[in-house]
């Protein structure tokens, strides 16, 4: 009975927390149109990979992680730590520079540890600001943008399909669901852009002081050096 | 998609006009199929895939099974090079838009490793024909991309450290290439889709 209560509890706290994260989403979405924001996204994105001061490059990756936060998209802190934590440990297998530590067999050494952090908060960094700034109604522009939002039609009538795929007829049901896919006597036509009203000043005014922001940090990490 | 419930018989939808009609010939395999498409159908497929595979966990999220080829491997034989091509770069915006990551380097990652294996598949059924299985295909595009990341890991992750995976990396590609490969072959010998694709079926 507890372990049922519990199971409820625990499902009402992440049904709360996706209600959170649609409701942050939704506000996001109303101050940015999609373009703008992944072409701000390009060129923050530049100025971080370019950034040579690890301070500032950590001071922008906190602002990237807090952007994604505010987008609604999903966060793993635990996963970002994982993977960071791996690309300094198999920076750390090949010594570089003074030796810090031993931990065991492996010595720990100053360039190849700030060579792996560096890696790991430009990694993760990267992940974030794209996280915040490639919003899923995104359409690209021309032929190819077309073919892209087409696909997009199939794959949410995939998604839709409410056949069985199964082990022992894998194939003939993999068969069933490319022709059930295929087989409507409309080809799907890219979809017409969102109608959505129009954003205000304010999206824009925040997407050039991030911007902005981006370059001035990186002009004083180059002139800082 | 719902995989525990029973798949509902569907009424084809009859066609409304000309263009519509035109476009049901082409899905009962009278006339060839329309490669914008086959390559939406397929890269739609990429995405779901692409979707399986980031539930499956992983060390580093680079480090793909390469499910996502799959429509790829199968579209060896049913697009032309340059629509071969679109249908790589779909698979890689498509996929970057969905998980946000356009900007990062799993972005390039992914469009290295999967316009390698693109290339490294088409070359080798080209050159191969007949004498060459899905498998082998598949194992060199899985191997080919698992390499070209390894170098990347090299250039932008890892430094030196990435020959200690190399190993691993591509030992996994050798492995899922040929799953891949097996599935490939037998959707293609069974598949009433794939021959409608192909224009080499009437039914």
């Amino acid at each position: 009975m507890r372990s049922a209560e519990r199971a409820a509890a625990e499902a009402a706290r992440l049904a709360a927390a996706r209600a959170k994260r649609a409701a942050r989403a939704g506000a996001y979405d109303a101050l940015f149109a999609p373009w703008t924001l992944s072409a701000a996204g390009f060129l923050v994105s530049i100025a971080f990979l370019f950034q040579p001061v690890l301070g500032l490059k950590a001071l922008l990756f906190a602002a990237f992680l807090a952007a994604a936060l505010a987008s609604g998209k999903k966060v793993s802190l635990a996963a970002t730590v994982f993977v960071s934590l791996g690309i300094v440990a198999a920076n750390l297998l090949v010594p570089v520079g003074k030796v810090l530590w031993r931990l065991g067999p492996v010595l720990v050494t100053e360039t190849a540890l700030w060579d792996g952090v560096g890696k790991a908060v430009t990694f993760e960094g990267l992940v974030y600001v794209s996280k915040a700034t490639i919003r899923p109604g995104l359409r690209l522009p021309g032929r190819f943008g077309s073919i892209v939002a087409r696909a997009f039609v199939y794959y949410d009538r995939i998604i839709e399909y409410r056949g069985r795929l199964k082990p022992a007829t894998l194939f003939e049901d993999a068969d069933a669901l490319m022709l059930a896919v295929w087989d409507d006597a409309e080809a799907p036509e890219a979809p017409p852009p969102e109608a959505r009203p129009p954003r205000g000043a304010l999206g824009y005014v925040l997407a050039a002081i991030a911007v902005a922001a981006s370059y001035a940090a990186l002009a004083a990490g180059i002139l800082g050096r | 998609m719902m995989l525990s419930t029973p798949a509902p018989t569907k009424a084809p939808k009859a066609p409304e006009s000309p263009e519509a009609a035109g476009r049901a010939e082409v899905r009962t395999g009278l006339v060839r199929p329309d490669k914008a498409d086959v390559t939406a159908l397929l890269g739609a497929f990429c995405f779901f895939l692409s979707a399986i595979e980031y539930m499956i966990p992983k060390p580093l999220p680079f480090m793909r099974l390469g499910i996502a080829n799959l429509p790829i491997l199968l579209a060896a034989d049913l697009l032309p090079l340059p629509w071969f091509l679109v249908l790589a770069l779909v698979k890689v915006v498509g996929m970057s838009v969905i998980s946000g990551s356009l900007f990062s380097y799993i972005a390039l990652f992914s469009l290295a490793g999967t316009l390698v294996a693109a290339l490294v598949m088409w070359a080798a059924k080209r050159a191969g024909g007949r004498r060459i299985s899905a498998v082998g295909v598949s194992v060199l595009g899985a191997v080919a991309s698992n390499a070209v990341q390894v170098v990347l890991a090299r250039a932008v992750v890892f430094g030196d450290a990435a020959r200690l995976i190399a190993p691993v990396f591509l030992g996994m590609g050798l492995v899922t290439g040929a799953l891949l490969g097996l599935f490939a072959e037998r959707f293609t010998a069974t598949s009433a889709w794939y021959a409608r694709a192909s224009g080499r079926s009437g039914a």
